[in-house]
């Protein structure tokens, strides 16, 4: 996370990029929140056997709150990202200009009369480059927790394929299901984390746009 | 860039900006005008993004930048106005009149700092020291919303794109011959200004004005009895063609 990193109309597209990955990532969250609710009404229908596994069906849930909680925490700071990702770059392009300005006024009576504001266009660049500093690391920060996270969906898919021993094989299929979901839609996520996660690492350590 | 002056007076000046050199061949080359008085400025139609630059470093040949308070856009178009992101950090405190139709349009340009101003269709005046000005209504010509800026005192019209020409950008600021001229502005008056009515209209007010300098904002500037050939020759063209 200490990587110095100010290629802002490269992490402006990210940004964007990222967001759209993590779109994905709330349409996944709602199917482990209808495995979620499936499972909990198998479990009632099998009665005290499938209780271990009722109450898996709680922690399920909740993984599906908390993905989706943090998805949608990352998407805006995404989107927060772009947009002073673009301040960023309009503030870029005025100094641009107020150089080459500069240049062709060396001679001009008042040329040192756009200095005030080169000073201020730059300050205020600079700020800007900060903000945007920061929020891309805190996107990267909660991209990876969110991916430690989601290891806690296969831990559940486990515990579920064990509880589903404990019934009878009638309904055995129906828990391993929900187990395999579990595991499955947890992977979508991570995929799409993941793409999320390699934007940054592909783009780190690169010069000053 | 070429910076000239074209009329002073006790109490302010007028400054031609244009004929970029440096400029892209695929951009259209474009007159900016500034209204310099005692501690103010007036920069009319202040061009597009590419011309920044050059525009910035014009100025401050003749004015200290603190002294620009004020810009003009005619209306929306890009070559008019396109660059107001950048004025807008140069200037936060400077105000920009233009037609009230164009405000929600004109900030797509970013327009975080300086203040939109808009002018309503029957036109109004602004004070700039001792010197007051007229926007004077242009609808239509070519744009729905349109102004353009009268000076009485100067007797200058800046006429946006009414009088313009198509020619290269090394050529003289002020129309020589007239009757070769019309050959350049013939195409563009006929298919950039869309509506006859809206012409002659305008022709009528504009005839009861005192003009000496009548400005456009591309083509050559029309000196003393030019400016009423251009409105006798505009009066009998037939606008709002599309081909032959």
């Amino acid at each position: 996370m200490s990587r110095k990193r100010t290629q802002v109309s490269q992490y402006y597209v990210i940004a964007a990029v990222v967001a759209a990955e993590l779109n994905h990532t709330l349409t996944y969250c709602k199917q482990i929140n209808l495995t979620a609710s499936n499972a909990q009404a198998a479990s009632s229908r099998v009665g005290n056997a499938a209780l271990g596994f009722k109450a898996l069906t709680g922690f399920i849930d909740d993984l599906a709150c908390y993905t989706m909680k943090a998805a949608t925490d990352i998407n805006n700071l995404a989107h927060k990202a772009s947009k002073l990702a673009a301040d960023t770059a309009r503030a870029a392009t005025a100094l641009k200009h107020f150089e080459k300005a500069k240049k062709n006024a060396h001679e001009a009576k008042f040329a040192s009369t756009i200095a005030p504001a080169v000073e201020k266009t730059s300050k205020n660049y600079q700020q800007l480059q900060h903000s945007f500093q920061h929020l891309i690391n805190q996107m990267e920060v909660q991209l990876h927790e969110l991916k430690r996270n989601l290891r806690t969906a296969n831990i559940l898919a486990s515990i579920c394929r064990i509880e589903a021993c404990r019934v009878d094989v009638a309904n055995q299929a129906t828990f391993n299901d929900v187990a395999n979901r579990v595991d499955n839609v947890a992977n979508l996520i991570r995929q799409r984390v993941d793409n999320a996660i390699a934007l940054f690492d592909g783009s780190s350590g690169q010069e000053a746009a | 860039m070429k910076s000239q002056l074209i009329v002073e007076t006790p109490t302010h000046k007028w400054i031609y900006f244009g004929r970029d050199p440096e400029k892209s061949e695929k951009i259209i080359d474009t007159n900016q005008y500034m209204l310099v008085t005692d501690k103010k400025a007036l920069l009319m139609d202040p061009g597009g993004v590419e011309l920044f630059a050059p525009m910035l470093a014009n100025i401050v040949k003749h004015i200290p930048l603190e002294q620009l308070t004020h810009l003009f856009a005619s209306h929306q178009d890009p070559d008019i106005i396109s660059s107001l992101g950048l004025w807008d950090q140069t200037l936060p405190n400077a105000k920009l009149y233009s037609p009230w139709l164009w405000e929600s349009f004109i900030r797509h340009f970013g327009m975080s700092n300086i203040s939109y101003e808009p002018i309503p269709d029957e036109g109004s005046r602004l004070a700039l020291d001792q010197v007051e000005i007229h926007f004077i209504p242009a609808h239509y010509l070519h744009s729905s919303g349109n102004m353009h800026v009268y000076d009485p005192a100067a007797r200058v019209l800046m006429c946006g794109d009414v009088g313009a020409a198509l020619e290269a950008h090394d050529v003289d600021i002020f129309v020589d011959d007239f009757e070769a001229h019309t050959k350049k502005m013939k195409f563009f008056h006929q298919r950039w200004m869309p509506s006859n009515r809206a012409k002659n209209e305008w022709i009528e007010r504009v005839r009861k004005l005192d003009i000496e300098f009548m400005c456009p904002q591309h083509g050559r500037i029309f000196r003393g009895e030019q400016v009423t050939q251009f409105l006798d020759w505009f009066e009998q063209l037939d606008v709002g063609k599309a081909g032959s």
